[in-house]
């Protein structure tokens, strides 16, 4: 397995900004999909992130070379299959993992991006979720982010898109999660917890989270500001169906994230 | 006469434990027997714990013992907790190592 330091050289070869400019910068793009009993629900997903690849890249700064689906099947109880036809299209690669026991989504994406970055040697990832509720027509103004900002991460925020579709009180609760995390982590962003971002190899290189559930995403502005890494907002779209929302985190979630912050604060390896 | 029924009752529940635990808690099994047969005497004797509480100063008997059970208890949390982080963190190991040699291109 290579080490960090050399899967950074190798990357900064291909993204620095000295090396080629925007237009030339081949980009190996891997989409970490975290699923738990998403059924029917992933494939639809997937057909629609395959299907507007095309488009993607017609909108991106820079060449993409390759896109890899990679599917982190969280312990579910019926075991994920992805069908065939997902992949019609052509233009990706979709490659399915399955954790034997259900770990969390921040696990989850631990094992996405380590099996992206040191297998397919992905140099730019992208985090969705698995249930469709994340607009694959954003990745464009992730991406040109991320390549023409420079950033090493940029971040999705739901509030400031044309098309958001957050329910009132589940905007409250993130507005006053908001506020808290930026008090934790120290950064200004305006969507504590949106699981739509976009990241360089440089960030990869430290996804290495303590925590494996949903406290991982304000672990993970804690690694940005700790590394003082470069970080961007952009707004972006939320489309929750009936389903999503039964399923989504439910209000109590963010107690349950207190608790895990400051167990991980108190046993901290 | 609580005194007997509650030393009854624990004897009863040692005999229970010592059916259903498997043989290899048995030596746990000895060990918590001998705890709870301290407090199964000294439910027999209650003049006993209250001489020991008059001696240390504390107020009444079972506050020795609310005293005692607080901090033993809280200690065991803590060290509980850390043990199962340190397990859970190589079962995440183990299991993201699986995941990723396990790994297949299914399109």
């Amino acid at each position: 397995m290579p080490t960090r330091l050399a899967r950074l050289a190798r990357c900064r070869v291909i993204l620095s900004p000295e090396a080629m400019d925007a237009s030339e910068r081949l980009l190996s793009l891997a989409i970490l999909i975290p699923a738990f009993n998403e059924g029917a629900r992933l494939d639809a997903t997937l057909t629609r992130i395959a299907g507007s690849m095309e488009r993607v890249k017609a909108h991106v700064r820079g060449t993409i070379s390759q896109v890899a689906l990679v599917v982190v099947d969280d312990g579910s109880a019926e075991p994920i299959d992805v069908s065939p036809s997902v992949g019609a299209s052509g233009s990706v690669q979709v490659w399915l993992l399955r954790h034997a026991v259900n770990l969390g989504q921040g696990a989850a994406l631990c094992t996405a991006t380590a099996f992206a970055r040191d297998r397919l040697a992905s140099n730019v990832f992208v985090t969705m979720d698995a249930d469709g509720q994340h607009d694959p027509s954003d990745l464009p103004a992730l991406l040109n982010a991320l390549i023409s900002d420079d950033a090493d991460i940029v971040f999705g925020n739901r509030f400031s898109g044309n098309d958001s579709q957050v329910p009132p009180l589940r905007r409250a609760l993130l507005k006053a999660a908001t506020a808290f995390e930026r008090f934790i982590s120290g950064l200004n962003l305006s969507d504590a917890h949106n699981g739509f971002r976009a990241f360089g190899v440089r960030t990869a290189t430290l996804i290495d989270f303590q925590q494996n559930r949903m406290a991982h995403a304000t672990e993970i502005k804690q690694i940005v500001h700790r590394n003082r890494l470069r970080y961007r907002e952009v707004p972006v779209s939320i489309h929750y169906s009936a389903e999503t929302l039964a399923k989504g985190q439910r209000s109590t979630g963010s107690l349950v994230i207190l608790r895990d912050l400051l167990s991980a604060y108190l046993f901290r390896a | 006469m609580f005194g007997y029924l509650f030393a009854a009752f624990i004897v009863l529940l040692l005999l229970v434990d010592r059916v259903f635990l498997p043989r290899s808690a048995r030596r746990a099994w000895t060990l918590m027997a001998c705890f709870m047969g301290v407090a199964a005497a000294l439910s027999l004797a209650p003049r006993l714990l209250g001489s020991v509480s008059d001696w240390l100063g504390v107020g009444r008997p079972v506050d020795l013992i609310l005293y005692l059970t607080t901090v033993l208890l809280l200690r065991e949390v803590f060290l509980s907790r850390a043990r199962s982080d340190r397990t859970l963190k190589a079962l995440t190991q183990i299991t993201r190592a699986q995941a990723i040699s396990t790994a297949r291109q299914v399109v």
